[in-house]
């Protein structure tokens, strides 16, 4: 037991990498054992529409926490451009792809004013995006009339259950292109070693040349379209926009970037980490699902299983002190 | 001269190490009851650290004190607070929104309490009577701290230290004051010395300043510390220039800073940085010019305001805004200096080596490419990893940086390798002039001859270094022209040719 505790904590990074995974395979046996049903095709195609939306907004949500900051206005960005898409297909009949652009317009809209409020009004993240949480939501409530927008679009079914890949889901297919080329962007480009920089020791960054106020702007902006694209793949799928649809998003999100690696206090970890942080809250949604797990239940236990993935993933040679 | 007195304090032998570094060495140190007594010595030298063992904020690695003829090893400040050692801080350390009475037994309350509630009225009649006694009877303890004007808030803190020492039984109590004037001007400093004095019958001091007039004026016997030894022991009547004598006067190594390498800049040589009238905070009226290829060193006691003419020219806020910053023929602008410095070619190596120098999470190649982002990216936006790990290597062979590769993470480094990092850094970008702020603190020996070898290259290859340093031999060693400052001004320009170097006293005399 003693070399055990001592090879785990002499490799801490690998363990990080590889615990998740471990986590992942883990589960998928323990789903599989309890219902054949689990590792089928069928179910496959059911845990990528599930999780696209999370793993948009959950990549969107990275190149935030990277830098240090924290976005807690994404589930409100996702209702909002939700419902905007809803009533723009609704009220003012628009085609499925102009709907998407104006989704994404808005989400970019929100990823500036939250920029604004961090860079230029020097609110920390977390109180300025908090307060845009609120306000987002606000206008969603006021927007939508506090009924359920209904619709009906053919190109927007399309859009999310749609299938051009085979049996693969629309949705899908967007979120694993669009996590691709994030995950790319994060780990090669200046951009996100800008990011890295700026997470893991802004004061040095800044003296070098790194133009921090640019770089947040942008984490912010990008993130807010994410959600913005998130919302309008939610809405397609639901077919309806509805109050708070997109509001547990943003724990889901967090946890699964900080399950995936990246630490909340920025500088290390990555977007490629996301998909792992991703593909377990979702497979243990949908495995508890498909085991019948009572539905509150359900809960406490994806609670419980995100505790200890942190616990044991978390790298605390970094924090002074745990707050 | 032999005291028939009996001490009140001795401290024997006393040793303090942080982390390997030895800060105190086999410290001797009296206090004999009724007097004044001082502790001089240059930065670093070791008299903060002795004060504070006295006052049991850090305890001794080696060594024992007795205090009133007991054995004295307190464990935390407030220990030596109830034997009647007590600190009066550069800026005070009452809590300005609390009335004074409440300063006074601050974490003391307990001993007041009277049927579960803390008995106000008794601190307050306590507080009054020692006012009084004290002649301070125009400080009403019950008013606010933050009330009052500087001098009345460092005469508090010393009533503080009476009110306590007699709260615990102690008659003669000991009062420690660590740069008390360092902040005030000459009208508090009489005001405050002429209160030390009236005390001095019911308590014995300890000062610690910057300004060596002020220990003439005040103490008894002056102590001065080197290197963390106590060097001398003098009573009055001291003569200033014996007390420089004492802090400093070591063998400078000419080989050590390379002097032989040391190039001639002569006068007619491009002027690549100028400075002038640079003012704001700390600093007034500063001017002067650096040449291509020159070392041009500043140097003065810490708070003299040479930290921020650096920050000044490489736009690290908040620096003095007032006067110009012009390179090579270009002013800086007020607004976005930083990123205009670093197009201007300058490269900065900071103080704070962890917090501004390095990035500790990142490796050695990102580290190195930080401000050369764009020469290691082959697509335009997107970093190659190959072109940086080249450069990466490129710099570790060319600086002798000991690590294990391009993908290290810095924290790993040693002091000296991380700060080979940061110079690389620049190194990469080509700059034509350098500004380092103490570079080689926190670095081992052979590590600061490398680094002082890499400065001399840089000087050989045209580029101009600004250099800020706290370590006199560095600053006489290195530089081609040394200024000394002093309370935010230039005191004195003194040319250092290597055949012709200034004496360290000569420059200390400056400073203080």
């Amino acid at each position: 037991m003693a070399t055990f505790l001592g090879l785990y904590r002499s490799n801490r990074t690998l363990v990080g990498v590889l615990l998740p995974i471990a986590l992942l395979l883990a589960m998928v046996i323990v789903f599989t054992l309890l219902n054949e049903r689990f590792l089928s095709w069928i179910n496959l195609f059911n845990l990528m529409r599930q999780s696209s939306i999370l793993l948009l907004v959950a990549t969107g949500t990275t190149f935030v926490l990277l830098m240090g900051a924290i976005d807690l206005s994404i589930g409100a960005i996702v209702t909002l451009v939700a419902i905007t898409s809803a009533l723009m297909l609704r009220d003012a009949g628009l085609s499925a792809p102009v709907v998407v652009l104006i989704g994404m317009a808005i989400g970019a809209a929100c990823g500036i004013v939250n920029g604004v409020l961090v860079v230029y009004a020097r609110v920390p993240s977390f109180i300025a995006t908090l307060s845009t949480m609120i306000v987002f939501g606000g206008i969603s409530t006021w927007v939508a009339g506090g009924a359920n927008v209904t619709f009906r679009n053919a190109e927007m079914t399309w859009l999310a259950s749609g299938k051009m890949i085979w049996q693969f889901p629309n949705s899908g297919v967007w979120a694993l292109v669009i996590f691709g080329i994030a995950a790319f962007i994060g780990a090669r480009s200046t951009f996100g070693r800008s990011l890295y920089a700026i997470g893991a020791g802004a004061t040095a960054a800044l003296l070098s040349g790194i133009h921090v106020a640019r770089t947040q702007m942008v984490a912010f902006v990008v993130s807010g379209t994410m959600c913005g694209l998130a919302g309008v793949l939610l809405v397609a799928r639901a077919g309806a926009g509805t109050a708070r649809m997109g509001d547990d998003l943003l724990l889901d999100a967090i946890a699964a970037v900080v399950m995936g690696g990246t630490a909340l206090s920025g500088g290390s970890g990555g977007v490629h980490r996301t998909l792992v942080g991703v593909l377990v809250i979702s497979v243990l949604k949908t495995g508890l699902n498909v085991a019948g797990v009572h539905p509150y239940a359900q809960i406490c236990i994806t609670g419980l299983v995100v505790i200890i993935a942190v616990t044991l993933t978390l790298d605390r040679s970094r924090l002074a002190f745990v707050k | 001269m032999t005291d028939a007195r009996q001490p009140i304090f001795e401290m024997r032998g006393a040793s303090k190490q942080f982390a390997g570094v030895t800060v105190m060495e086999k410290v001797d140190l009296v206090i004999y009851p009724q007097e004044i007594i001082g502790i001089a010595g240059e930065n670093g030298a070791g008299k903060s650290t002795t004060l504070k063992m006295i006052a049991g904020i850090h305890k001794p690695t080696e060594g024992s004190m007795t205090l009133f003829g007991q054995p004295y090893a307190p464990n935390r400040y407030t220990d030596a607070v109830r034997s009647g050692v007590s600190v009066v801080f550069q800026e005070q350390a009452l809590v300005p929104n609390l009335k004074v009475y409440e300063n006074f037994f601050l974490s003391h309350e307990t001993k007041f309490i009277r049927g579960g509630l803390v008995d106000s009225r008794r601190m307050i009649d306590l507080a009054e009577h020692h006012l009084k006694d004290l002649g301070l009877g125009h400080i009403d303890p019950r008013r606010l701290t933050g009330s009052y004007e500087f001098h009345d808030r460092q005469m508090i803190e010393i009533a503080k230290a009476f009110v306590l020492a007699r709260f615990f039984d102690v008659e003669h109590p000991i009062v420690l004051l660590d740069e008390p004037t360092a902040a005030i001007g000459d009208k508090e400093v009489a005001l405050l010395f002429e209160s030390i004095r009236r005390f001095r019958n019911r308590a014995s001091f300890v000062l610690i300043t910057h300004r060596l007039a002020e220990y003439v004026t005040l103490c008894d016997r002056l102590y001065v510390m080197k290197d963390g030894k106590m060097v001398a022991e003098m009573p009055r009547p001291f003569e200033t220039s014996r007390i420089h004598q004492a802090m400093v006067g070591r063998a400078r190594d000419e080989e050590y800073y390379k002097e032989d390498r040391q190039l001639t800049v002569p006068d007619s040589a491009d002027v690549v940085l100028s400075v002038d009238a640079l003012s704001g905070g700390h600093v007034e009226d500063v001017s002067f010019k650096l040449r291509k290829g020159e070392i041009l060193g500043i140097g003065g006691l810490v708070g003299c305001g040479k930290e921020d003419v650096a920050r000044a020219v490489v736009g690290f806020e908040p620096f003095p805004a007032g006067g110009t910053v012009t390179v090579k023929g270009k002013p800086l602008p007020l607004r976005g200096r930083n990123k205009a410095s670093i197009a201007a070619d300058i490269g900065f190596v900071p103080k704070e080596r962890k917090t501004e120098g390095i990035i500790p999470y990142l490796s050695v190649a990102a580290n190195t490419s930080l401000a050369a982002l764009r020469s290691v990216t082959a697509v335009p936006g997107f970093i190659s990893g190959a072109r940086e790990s080249r450069l990466a290597r490129e710099h570790i062979g060319l600086l002798r940086i000991r690590t294990t590769g391009p993908r290290q993470l810095l924290q790993f480094l040693s002091g000296g390798n991380q700060q080979k990092v940061v110079m690389a850094k620049w190194l990469a970008r080509s700059i034509d002039i350098l500004v380092v702020d103490n570079p080689t603190r926190g670095v081992d020996v052979g590590a600061k001859s490398e680094i002082y070898g890499l400065m001399r290259d840089l000087a050989e290859k045209g580029v101009s270094i600004l250099l800020i340093t706290d370590d006199l031999l560095e600053l006489i060693g290195l530089s081609n022209r040394i200024l000394i400052m002093r309370d935010g001004r230039l005191v004195t320009e003194r040319p250092s040719p290597p055949d012709a170097k200034p004496a360290e006293q000569e420059l200390v005399g400056f400073m203080v």
